[in-house]
């Protein structure tokens, strides 16, 4: 044998590995010993059987890679043991070669149906057997890679499905933790891939009203995921420690710049509606024009974005823009992503701003607008692939609407020890202008477990409190500002610029709790500096006042046991008693 | 999308045309076509002229090239832009982060 035949042949056999297995099954044994002799020369390791039942229990308990199959056998045919073999190698694939006497097509089609890969003629020429034996295993070599391929990547996929799918639950509860299910609230969240790159969250302050957030990251899928969880974190803790907007939206983005690559961000709108008082506060950054219906449909006015998104620039550049308008009774919110106004129908037509706008302008049938949008758009769309996510948003301004109770997000407090304390706090005009002491406060006051359900009344009266000081006391504001929707966003301006001017005056606010059997007493005390007013008249007119400057004293009043404005009336004296 | 680059006489200023689409497929194209004036060129032009649509992901790969050219309000111009593109640099106020003409 020359050194090419024998590298032939130690090709065919496997290269490195053990020799390939063949089985002859032929009850002849001259015929039998004639291929076992051929075949061992060219290095396979041959394995025999004499009729096809021998044969199959050897497939069974050898494997081969290859078969030989005699047909006329006794026993078991060549047929019928062919069948059983190719059922049992499953996903392997086994070539058999049928050895046949018989040239006839009847006997051919017969071994194809049982399964056969090829024939040779009996008497067996040497070299066409070798030349056929190569020729299928390199099927078998690369049928066997696909396989064992295909079968990696299923498990694979099947592995990474089950994470994805462990990850969404984690993900679904880390996000959906707020009052989504409010009365006055309807959404529509269509994400494009498992995770959503679109983020909605709403939450209750504890003074009562809404914080909600509309997000938008770039990308979708896993990033943007990566990103949702913090920000949801963030917005849901510092909601429940009674952080307003701008402080919630400077934190969001303050984090999300330090975390996120240059070319990633999150375009986003936050709103703060208080149904009571009647305002809306909006900041938006790169969200499509936030909309809001008047009572009996129609726009009434729009805001647009007025703010770099989420995450482009650092502390230092960014400017946050908040707009303060005043909101009715039964108006309502209407906030959406780009995927909306993006999305196409079947023939490239974008749903559009313009059509949206339709929509809103409509002067009828207010109650089922979120509805009819989303069928309006459902249809529009109808048999095109989405390209984006999709979420709206419908908020009513109901000052009714009950926010169901959810668990806190905040850790609650487990001890509970009874303790009587007195705090007194100085503000200065700095002070004022670089924090708002009230969540400082309130994170102070429910270190108690028992207060703390006793929160939101108690913020609810510090800011008030608070307020009425610094607006009318300190930066003597006249709240006839507040008549009228202009005046409303008027009186927030020149809110800000009086704080920004102010330079001398005094704020203290003094607060003192006492436990008792039952429950305790809170009491708060606010002075300022200012001019004080004539606290007899205003309380007997408090009766009838229905303006929208007063209410917060009434809410004040209805919620303590006891009221008191005292010297020139810029010290006043609240007493809470919980049980 | 289609994307070409021009780099002036003295060196100092990289144009890159950007036509068709500008979205997530142009990520490596974009990055490569300022890889080497990244350091050298003092301007930066993005002309969109030929631009019709561009996505969240390509205002993204914007502010990549403004993080690599050291962030500095002047040193990117983009120009010639549709009403409906300069709408979309609006809503996300990029006005303060680049020159939009």
């Amino acid at each position: 044998m020359t050194q090419e035949n024998d590298s032939i042949a130690a090709e065919s056999a496997g290269v490195g590995d053990k020799p390939l297995k063949i089985l002859i099954v032929d009850d002849e044994l001259v015929s039998r010993k004639k291929l076992f002799f051929v075949l061992d020369k060219a290095g396979y390791k041959c394995l025999e059987a004499e009729n096809g039942q021998e044969g199959v229990d050897v497939y069974e308990r050898e494997q081969p890679d290859i078969v030989i199959m005699d047909i006329l056998m006794p026993v078991m045919d060549g047929y019928e043991a062919t069948r059983i073999i190719k059922k049992q190698s499953g996903e392997r694939f086994v070539p058999v070669i049928c050895l046949t006497g018989m040239e006839d097509d009847v006997s051919l089609a017969k071994c194809v149906q049982a399964g056969a890969d090829d024939f040779l003629p009996k008497p067996v020429n040497r070299i066409i057997l070798n030349a056929k034996i190569d020729a299928l295993l390199r099927i078998s070599r690369l049928y066997n890679t696909v396989s064992e391929q295909k079968k990696q990547l299923a498990d694979q996929f099947a592995h990474l499905e089950q994470e994805q799918e462990t990850a969404q639950k984690v993900f679904a509860t880390m996000i959906n933790r707020g009052c989504l299910d409010a009365p006055n609230l309807k959404y529509l969240i269509s994400p494009l891939a498992l995770f959503n790159g679109d983020l909605l969250f709403a939450a209750q302050k504890p003074s009562g009203g809404l914080h909600v957030m509309l997000g938008d990251f770039t990308g979708r899928g896993l990033t943007a995921a990566f990103g949702a969880i913090p920000v949801s974190d963030m917005f849901y803790t510092m909601t429940a420690k009674g952080y307003n907007l701008g402080e919630i939206v400077l934190e969001l983005n303050t984090r999300l710049h330090a975390m996120l690559p240059a070319n990633q961000f999150l375009a986003a709108c936050l709103l703060d509606l208080d149904s009571r008082v009647g305002s809306l506060t909006i900041w938006n950054g790169a969200i499509p024009d936030v909309v809001v219906t008047n009572r009996e449909g129609g726009i009434k006015y729009r805001l647009k974005s007025r703010n770099t998104p989420l995450g482009v620039v650092g502390k230092d550049l960014f400017e946050s823009i908040a707009e303060v308008k005043d909101i009715g009774q039964d108006e309502r919110i209407y906030l959406y992503s780009d995927g909306l106004i993006e999305a196409r129908s079947p023939v490239g037509e974008m749903f559009g701003q313009e059509r949206l706008d339709k929509y809103f302008s409509r002067k009828q049938a207010p109650d089922s607008l979120f509805e009819d949008i989303r069928d309006g758009f459902s249809t529009f769309c109808v048999g095109k692939k989405q390209e984006d996510d999709i979420t709206m948003v419908e908020i009513i301004c109901d000052k009714e609407a009950i926010l169901p109770r959810k668990p806190e997000t905040v850790l609650v407090p487990d001890k509970s020890c009874r303790m009587d304390w007195k705090v007194i706090m100085d503000l200065t005009p700095e002070t004022l202008r670089t924090i708002d002491p009230l969540p400082l406060i309130i994170h102070y006051l429910t270190e108690d477990e028992r207060l703390y359900q006793h929160r939101e009344n108690i913020y609810l009266i510090l800011a008030e409190l608070f307020a009425n000081a610094l607006e009318h006391g300190l930066l003597r504001l006249d709240s006839q500002l507040k008549k009228d929707a202009e005046g409303f966003a008027h009186y927030f301006a020149e809110r800000e610029k009086a704080l920004a001017e102010l330079e001398s005056g005094m704020m203290q606010i003094t607060l003192e709790h006492t436990f008792h059997d039952e429950g305790g007493v809170f009491a708060v005390s606010v002075e300022d500096s200012g001019p004080g007013f004539d606290h007899h008249k205003v309380s007997s007119q408090l009766a009838d006042n229905v303006a929208l400057s007063g209410r917060g004293i009434q809410l004040v009043k209805s919620l303590c046991q006891k009221v008191v404005h005292h010297g020139r009336g810029n010290r006043v004296e609240a007493v809470y008693e919980w049980s | 999308m289609a994307l070409k680059k021009q780099v002036s006489d003295d060196g100092n200023v990289l144009t890159i045309t950007i036509s068709g689409r500008f979205d997530i497929s142009a990520y490596k194209d974009f990055g490569q076509a300022y890889a080497d004036e990244v350091d050298s060129a003092s301007k930066f032009v993005i002309d969109m002229a030929e631009c019709e649509y561009l996505d969240s992901s390509a205002l993204g790969m914007l502010l990549m090239l403004r993080e690599r050219t050291g962030s500095e309000t002047e040193k990117i111009d983009i120009i010639n832009l549709s009403p409906a593109i300069k709408n979309i640099f609006t809503m996300a106020n990029f006005d303060k982060l680049f020159n939009i003409e």
